[in-house]
């Protein structure tokens, strides 16, 4: 096993694994850092300002309907977000792949 | 009409089991049948994991817990879909890409160390075994409520069974199967709520009647009788006149405040909050019968007493205590020496449940038990949505995908999939709260799906209670099945097949899954009926705590950190995973009074919810032992690195298992 593809040498690989995870890195990281600071974020609001999270909103208290109804369709935008532009990523990686080794 | 959740019941175990033998029958792996086809899509895959995923713990355990504690569990459903966010931004494409189908695998290719594979299985088991106490105590409520056997009959059975019929290769987690689960149990949970909220009105409602009444709590709709068991405890509402029947001979322990005596007030005895029980005996019947005195004090009554319990006033020095609202009440906790039933009239508060605003409002009984809510929190959602990502039995099912593209889409599906399943729960614990409040004075809330539907009355109360009763055996089994699975290869496999005898024929190893699975099943039977007294919820929930600390960090810094080295791997995984391990042991032995250990309030928060440092401390470990040991990178990381991101039209992938086995 872990024989890497047959052209190239070890450092090519290196640095063609870095290419292509860097960016793919910096989009999980940017989604996983805004879903984060809204997941721990909402506690926070709720321990801070009592008063706000009771706030009725069509019939709920705002922190019920933020935490039992609204999270749920803001997890499946931001995943919907992090699909598209991580194929799109992947999409340029084909091509400067190829265009590096000429495949 | 009570047979029909019976026969609902039994058809679905014949067609699980059937299923799963004509599936096997024609082909001889899931893989088999997943790759000939190729025409199973993303959509079926998404049922199958969000099928296998979708355990006793959603089905039946989050209702409960909903119903318990209110808000602070609804962070619980909200961790167990998160998670999967986590899974699809750092794991799914890379680990698709590997190839490689459970964690051990990529342990050992990751490292090309066969060593690191024998030490990454032990939390297979771990894991595995945190998994299945839930699914057994689903199992032995679930029987309770249909057959009304003890407790440790349906665990028994329905353990057996399943550890058999698993031995026998009747139900090998088969995509087709788990699919066709998934949307039994989307069904299951969310028709009858459709029905009930016709009856009885929408989700907002149950919830905006909580929010504008915070003082009051839910009223017995009709009288309940309760079972009790010796050592059980009983908080009583601040109703003035709260009254309670005595069906049997009844003994309490000691009757102490529920709200926890500040230093220097006085010191409140059952004369205080038993009306009458000021009264002395010549004027009639005795109000109690006493024997010891103090703290050892124990009272007793004869069968068919009614006894009216109120709130005493709380004394320092003879003189009330003011509260916030006047002189501070508080009411009276019971705890029962022997077993006994007890009758509720209706029209009473309930008892076993706060009131209104601390079961609607954030940081109530859950998370504020210890005083650190908002600790208790965050450690709560570090765990569940990291531990998603670590799951030894939902990273298996990822080798379905064709590739990594179709992996991610995939878990972007089960996102919507299980979402849409976890909005369901918490109307049911909302619902039951009003409905079914008689299921807090003896702990039942786990009981609530299949209790809620009661309330429809004797023929259609009966018809979706066999629905539900019918998802909740489709929950415990597919889970229990998948994981007996996992667990029992990891046995015949890792520790049988590499360490005890790497020589074994493929029959002895055959065998050896066959009686592993039959041993498991039997221990994960006796572990499931120490469960009785945990939330089923909560016991999933260290399970996802312990994968968080383990696991997690492995797959996550194997995936995306070229100087991830053996030792660095294993340090970290080890001390985090263990070191929860330990904590959550602890807890559950001081909670079941076997650990006599008082640790100071942050040590017990951190004790129930570890991955607040856990998982800090496994990835920190990582780290500093690998910077420690750089010149033990493996000489290959490169390539594989590549491997594990290069998208597939480059040609670079690899499957590092190429075929099922």
């Amino acid at each position: 096993m872990a024989e890497g593809p047959s052209e190239g040498t070890r450092a090519s690989d290196a640095a063609l694994a870095r290419v292509l995870m860097r960016r793919q890195a910096a989009l999980s990281l940017r989604v996983g850092v805004i879903f984060l600071a809204l997941v721990l974020g909402l506690p926070l609001l709720t321990y801070w300002r009592p008063d706000w999270s009771q706030t009725p909103v069509f019939g709920f208290p705002l922190s019920w309907f933020l935490l039992g109804l609204l999270f749920y369709p803001i997890s499946w935008a931001l995943s919907a977000y992090f699909v598209k532009q991580s194929e799109r990523l992947e999409e340029e990686g084909v091509e400067y792949v190829r265009k590096e080794r000429g495949i | 009409m009570s047979w029909f959740p019976a026969a609902l019941v039994i058809l679905v175990v014949l067609a699980t089991i059937g299923l799963g033998l004509y599936t096997t029958r024609i082909s001889h792996t899931a893989s088999d049948f997943f790759v000939a086809g190729r025409s199973v899509n993303v959509f079926w895959n998404a049922s199958a994991i969000s099928g296998e995923y979708l355990s006793a713990a959603s089905f039946m355990g989050v209702a409960g817990l909903v119903m318990r504690y209110g808000y602070d569990a609804v962070w619980i459903p909200v961790g167990y879909a998160m998670g999967y966010l986590f899974l699809l931004l750092f794991i799914a494409g890379p680990l698709r890409r590997f190839g490689a189908y459970t964690i051990p695998d990529f342990a050992e290719g990751r490292f090309e160390s066969r060593a690191f594979r024998k030490i990454a299985v032990t939390f297979v088991l771990f894991i595995g075994f945190f998994y299945t106490m839930p699914q057994m105590k689903g199992a032995g409520v679930t029987m309770t409520s249909i057959f009304q056997t003890p407790y440790w009959v349906g665990v028994v059975l329905v353990g057996l069974v399943i550890a058999f019929n698993v031995a026998l290769g009747g139900m090998k987690g088969i995509t087709f199967v788990q699919a066709f689960q998934y949307w039994l149990k989307v069904f299951a949970i969310s028709a009858p709520i459709f029905v009930l909220m016709i009856h009885f009105g929408g989700y907002g409602r149950f919830i905006s009647q909580a929010n504008e009444r915070p003082a009051a709590f839910p009223e017995y709709p009709s009288a309940v009788t309760r079972a009790f068991r010796a050592g059980d405890t009983l908080t009583l509402p601040p109703d003035p006149d709260f009254q309670m029947e005595l069906l049997k001979d009844t003994q309490v322990k000691s009757i102490a405040p529920a709200r926890k005596p500040q230093e220097g007030e006085d010191p409140l005895t059952i004369r205080d909050f038993l009306v009458g029980g000021d009264l002395s005996e010549d004027g009639g019947e005795a109000p109690f019968q006493e024997q010891g005195s103090g703290a050892a004090a124990v009272y007793s009554w004869p069968a068919g007493r009614t006894l009216a319990f109120r709130p005493a006033m709380v004394m320092r020095d003879g003189m009330p205590v003011e509260g916030k609202n006047g002189p501070l009440r508080t009411a009276a906790k019971l705890e029962f020496v022997t077993a006994t039933e007890i009758r509720f009239p209706a029209g009473q508060s309930a008892a076993g449940t706060v009131s209104n605003a601390d079961w609607i409002t954030p940081f109530g009984g859950l998370t504020n038990k210890y005083g650190y809510p908002l600790l208790y929190t965050f450690s709560l959602i570090i765990g569940l949505i990291f531990g998603t990502a670590g799951l030894p039995h939902i990273l298996v099912r990822f080798y379905t995908n064709p590739d990594g593209r179709s992996a991610k889409r995939t878990t972007l599906w089960v996102m919507v999939m299980i979402g849409g399943f976890y909005v369901f729960p918490a109307i049911w614990g909302a619902m039951g709260r009003e409905l079914v409040p008689g299921l807090y004075a003896n702990g039942k809330t786990d009981a609530v799906v299949l209790e809620l539907p009661k309330t429809l009355g004797p023929i259609w109360g009966e018809v979706w209670r066999g629905v539900t009763c019918a998802g909740a055996f489709a929950a415990f089994m597919s889970t229990f099945s998948g994981l007996l699975v996992s667990m029992s290869s990891a046995v015949a496999h890792d520790i049988y097949g590499s360490i005890l005898r790497p020589q074994a024929t493929p029959e002895q190893r055959l065998k050896a899954f066959k009686l592993a699975a039959v041993f498991i099943g039997a221990v994960a039977t006796g572990l499931g009926l120490l469960a009785e007294s945990y939330d089923i919820a909560m016991l999933v929930t260290w399970a996802f705590a312990i994968a968080a600390a383990s696991y997690f960090p492995l797959l996550l810094l194997g995936s995306w950190w070229r100087g991830l080295t053996v030792k660095g791997a294993a340090t970290g995984m080890l001390t985090g995973g263990l070191a929860s391990l330990a904590a959550i042991i602890c807890h559950m032995l001081i909670q079941i009074k076997v650990l006599d250990w008082q640790p100071h309030p942050i040590a017990r928060t951190l004790m129930e919810q570890p991955a607040v440092w856990g998982v800090p401390l496994s990835l920190g470990l990582m780290w500093l032992v690998s910077s420690l040991t750089r010149n033990e990178i493996p000489k290959g990381v490169d390539a594989l690195m590549l491997r594990l991101h290069a998208p597939e039209q480059l040609g670079m992938s690899k499957d590092y298992i190429p075929e099922a086995h």
